[in-house]
């Protein structure tokens, strides 16, 4: 899936599996990120992002598959594998009692020896130089985030895993991290896993986009291919229809509606490719009550894949 | 492993929390000066003990700064101890600081040792300020160094009391004696560890770890219950008391209550670890 693969591999998912119980947290993820790539995980919540970050991390131990950053295994060799690894999970929460500065001394020391000079960079990078000698006691939650993203950069990150970090930033503070994020992965090659329910951000940023739901990953899209899905046609069917409906050329997903007679299929298709569709379906024996085409863009991709179904009672509302 | 050490050494001494520690030591302290000066006022059973001589000796410096540790040591230090590990290990995971540290490339062993050697240092601290602080005011108070008289009620040890002459050697039995109180409390904190890490939750944490010792004391000094004591902890952690006895029993009773509190802490922290490695954070 990776769109150059002439690049190392940042980060390899294989089959990576948890459950607490009874309960189903990650199913069988399979994800690599290559090395400069910037790759967005979407999912509703509870839909176990946090747990694949947690354990891309080490911080969780999944039941099943393999998880490998820059080739070393996080289970048995979490040293080296997480050695040039930055990372938020969940809020960024410091030692209150110390300034920025030590925060990110003590820290960044626990990977590599960095300089103060290095140090201030970063602070500067993220806007916080004047506040470098400031116990975070007194930071507003933005500041804290920005305070987070600083020492997952420290000591020199090349892969950086940044859970929801635009939370609580301000609008300088997004568009400041839209283009660190752009920076890093083009001139410094560094691979981002960012999660983020700012679809905007995740468009503008992202080279490729995996949705994962209730564990499962149920897309896993480059740019490109994001921007053919925008333009989506969803035909309308009668249930049941026949599953080689499936197989026609873009299909992406069904959607049973709520009376569960009729179920929307949506193929990433142009406006031209419609007649085409609709012969096709016809052939097949679908009995279509309704067909339309329209730009959806990733908030409409996402909603329609991740919305209620029958075999999936997640979160599309409150 | 250095690096880690650091931080977590500047993270403990760094907090408020610790300088409860200090306050601790300021109010034994003063409890034992007014302690001190109503048993002068009225000497009551100990001037029939000791004898009109012996009770002019009573209250000088190396008497006091050899009594006060035995409060400090039996119930005051380790009950911090397990409130300060309470903070260090679950306070953090609570607020979330832990999971800062967790995400760097160190291992949860290193973590865990790192935070064991913070306290440790702290409670190092807490046992210097606690022998310089009762030097400084009993001289203030007595003025006067003098014989160790030693009171076997005191350090709950069997006999009436002991007279050590003042000279180098009763100071390095009072200095022996603070090193060794030291060394037990970092077996207490391997304890307050092992609730810590099972329970990740500060007031859990807190009141286990303080509760468990605090039996265990209490059944310990009971004679009746003499059955349960060689599988109490609190059976052989306070070994440094042995320091307090005329001829200071090496081999029959210091050493081996020293390893046997080894063994306890070893095994404490071991769990400790293996609790840690287990779970998912």
């Amino acid at each position: 899936m990776c769109p150059e693969n002439e690049k190392r591999i940042a980060l390899s998912c294989r089959n990576v599996s948890k459950h607490y119980g009874s309960r189903v947290i990650l199913d069988s993820i399979d994800m690599d990120i290559a090395e400069g790539e910037v790759l967005g995980l979407l999912g509703p919540n509870g839909a176990g992002k946090t747990t694949l970050m947690k354990s891309i991390l080490g911080l969780s131990c999944p039941d099943d598959g393999e998880i490998e950053v820059f080739g070393h295994d996080v289970i048995s060799d979490r040293a080296r594998a997480l050695a040039r690894v930055g990372a938020i999970v969940e809020a960024p929460m410091f030692p209150v009692y110390l300034t920025a500065r030590d925060c990110l001394y003590y820290l960044s020391a626990l990977s590599a020896k960095v300089s103060d000079k290095r140090i201030m960079e970063v602070l500067d990078l993220v806007g916080l130089s004047e506040a470098a000698d400031r116990k975070v006691e007194g930071f507003s939650y933005g500041m804290k985030q920005r305070l987070g993203i600083a020492q997952a950069l420290l000591p020199d990150s090349k892969f950086l895993i940044l859970d929801e970090p635009a939370n609580g930033l301000d609008p300088h503070g997004i568009a400041g991290m839209r283009r660190l994020l752009r920076k890093l992965s083009a001139e410094m090659n560094v691979s981002v896993l960012v999660s983020s329910h700012l679809l905007h951000e995740v468009e503008q940023v992202c080279g490729r986009v995996v949705i994962i739901n209730k564990g499962k990953k149920i897309l896993d899209a480059t740019h490109d291919e994001l921007a053919a899905m925008d333009e989506a046609v969803s035909i309308t069917v009668k249930t049941p229809y026949p599953e080689t409906l499936k197989e026609i050329v873009g299909f992406i997903s069904e959607t049973l509606l709520e009376e569960k007679d009729f179920a929307v299929l949506r193929y990433a298709l142009p406006s031209a490719g419609v007649p085409e569709l609709v012969r096709q379906a016809v052939g097949k024996g679908a009995e279509i009550s309704s067909v339309e085409h329209g730009k959806s863009g990733l908030e409409n991709i996402f909603i329609s894949l991740t919305a209620r179904r029958e075999d999936n009672d997640s979160t599309d509302s409150f | 492993m250095i690096a880690l050490i650091r931080f977590e050494i500047r993270k403990t001494l760094s907090q408020n929390k610790c300088l409860l520690g200090l306050g601790c030591v300021i109010l034994i302290n003063v409890v034992f000066i007014l302690g001190f000066i109503i048993k002068k006022s009225e000497p009551g059973h100990i001037s029939r003990m000791l004898g009109e001589k012996l009770l002019k000796e009573l209250f000088n410096v190396c008497v006091y700064v050899a009594s006060i540790v035995s409060p400090c040591a039996y119930i005051l230090f380790p009950v911090l101890i397990c409130i300060i590990v309470s903070y260090v290990f679950a306070g953090e995971y609570e607020i979330g600081t832990l999971r800062l540290t967790m995400v760097r490339p160190v291992s949860r062993l290193k973590i865990l040792i790192a935070k064991w050697v913070a306290v440790a240092f702290y409670g190092a601290i807490m046992v210097g300020a606690l022998f310089v602080s009762s030097l400084a005011i009993s001289w203030l108070m007595a003025g006067r160094t003098g014989d160790l008289i030693i009171i076997g009620d005191v350090f709950a040890l069997p006999f009436k009391f002991v007279v050590l002459p003042d000279g180098i050697d009763t100071y390095g039995r009072i200095i022996l004696t603070y090193f060794l109180s030291w060394l037990s409390l970092t077996a207490v904190a391997s304890m307050a560890f092992l609730f810590s890490v099972a329970t990740r939750n500060l007031a859990l944490s807190a009141i286990i770890s303080t509760t468990v010792y605090l039996s265990c004391h209490v059944v310990t000094q009971i004679p009746f219950l003499s059955g349960i004591h060689p599988f109490l902890p609190t059976r052989y952690i306070p070994f440094w008391r042995y320091a307090m006895l005329e001829k200071i029993p090496w081999e029959k009773s210091l050493f081996p209550d020293m390893l046997w509190t080894a063994v306890f802490a070893l095994a404490f922290m071991g769990l400790a670890a293996v609790f840690y490695e287990r779970r998912d954070f």
